[in-house]
C-alpha cells in the first residue's frame, strides 16, 4: 500500500506494515510483449456485427405486420363468405328437387287422365 | 483513441448509434486494470487471457441491463472478477492445490511458468493467497493492490462493507503468519 495516501484510510495496522515490508507492491506475474497493445482489437473483432440486412428487416417490421393481418383478413373474409354460400345451397337444391317431383306429378296426372278436381277429392279423403 | 470520462462513456454505451464506438472505448481504457485484477485470481497467462475476454462477451451482452447505477469500471470489475472466481472454482475440482505433495503444488507449478517472474518465497506467497477462502482472498487482492474502497469492493462482490473489513483482516492476519513462517 502507498504510505504517502494515508489521509483518509485508517492507520495501517502492524501487520499491514509488515507486510507492505515484505511485499511492496512487486508483480512476479509477466505478460507476452505487446499483449494489450493487441488485446482491444481482438476483443472488438469477436463482438457481433449488426447486419445491414437486419435493420432493414427491423424497419420493415410493422409494415410486415400490417401486410400479415391484411392477409388473415383477407383469408378470414374468403371463409366466412364460402361458408354462407353453402348454407343457401341446400335451399337452392331442395328447391330443384321439389320442381324435379312437381314434373312427374304432372306426368302421372296426364298419363291417369286424371283432372285437377279429382285429385283434390282424393287427397281430402286421405 | 482519447480517453472518456466516466459520465461520456455511460452516454456512448446508452445510445445504441454509439455503443459499439463506447465499448471500443471502454476495453481500451480498462482491459489492463481489469488483466491484472483476473491474473491475481487466475495465475496463468494464458487463463487470464480466456477470462477477460469472456467477461467483455459478457458485459456487451449485458449492455441492456446496465443502467449506470455505478462507475463503468465497477461494472466491469463486477463480470470480470466474478467470471475469475467461477474459473478457479471449476478448476479446484480438477487440480490439486495440495503443499504435502511439494511436486504438485502451486508454488511450483508457477516457477514453472513462463509468464512468472518470482523467486520460490514468492511463488509460495501466491499459493498461500490462493488458499484463501474466496471473498477473504479477493478483498485482500483488491484493497493491497488496487486500494479500492470498501464500497467499491461490495459492489463487485455482493458481500456487505462489514463482512468485507472482517474478511479484510483475517486476510491480513493470514499473510503475516505466512511471512513470519518464511523468515
Amino acid at each position: 500500500m502507498n504510505i504517502q495516501n494515508k489521509n483518509q484510510v485508517t492507520a495501517m495496522t502492524n501487520e499491514e506494515l509488515y507486510i507492505d515490508n515484505k511485499m511492496g507492491k512487486k508483480n512476479p506475474f509477466t505478460v507476452p510483449e505487446g499483449y494489450f497493445d493487441q488485446l482491444t482489437s481482438r476483443v472488438m473483432s469477436q463482438v457481433p456485427e449488426e447486419k445491414p440486412r437486419m435493420a432493414i428487416v427491423r424497419q420493415l417490421r410493422p409494415v410486415l405486420y400490417a401486410a400479415a393481418c391484411l392477409c388473415l383478413f383477407v383469408i378470414g373474409a374468403g371463409i366466412y363468405f364460402h361458408s354462407m354460400e353453402e348454407e343457401q345451397n341446400p335451399l337452392i337444391s331442395a328447391a330443384t328437387e321439389v320442381t324435379a317431383s312437381d314434373n312427374y306429378v304432372d306426368e302421372a296426372a296426364d298419363y291417369a287422365m286424371l283432372d285437377n278436381y279429382e285429385i283434390y277429392a282424393c287427397v281430402m279423403n286421405d | 483513441m482519447q480517453q472518456y470520462d466516466d459520465q461520456q462513456l455511460k452516454k456512448m454505451l446508452a445510445d445504441k448509434k454509439q455503443r459499439r464506438k463506447g465499448f471500443e472505448a471502454m476495453v481500451k481504457q480498462f482491459s489492463e486494470p481489469l488483466y491484472w485484477q483476473v491474473r491475481r485470481i487466475v495465475l496463468t497467462h494464458e487463463d487470464s487471457d480466456d477470462v477477460l475476454q469472456n467477461a467483455f462477451m459478457k458485459a456487451w451482452a449485458a449492455l441492456d441491463s446496465f443502467h449506470g447505477d455505478s462507475k463503468v469500471q465497477t461494472w466491469l470489475s463486477r463480470i470480470a472478477i466474478n467470471e475469475a472466481l467461477d474459473f478457479v472454482r471449476k478448476q479446484k475440482n480438477r487440480v490439486m492445490l495440495s503443499t504435502d505433495d511439494a511436486d504438485l503444488g502451486l508454488a511450483n507449478q508457477l516457477m514453472a511458468d513462463n509468464y512468472f517472474d518470482g523467486d520460490e518465497t514468492e511463488a509460495q506467497l501466491q499459493e498461500a493467497i490462493a488458499s484463501l477462502p474466496e471473498v477473504q482472498r479477493t478483498v485482500f487482492q483488491l484493497r493491497y493492490y488496487d486500494e479500492m474502497k470498501y464500497s467499491e469492493i461490495s459492489r463487485i462482490l455482493g458481500t456487505s462493507e462489514g463482512g468485507l473489513k472482517a474478511s479484510y483482516h483475517i486476510a491480513v492476519k493470514k499473510i503475516s503468519e505466512f511471512f513470519h513462517h518464511h523468515d
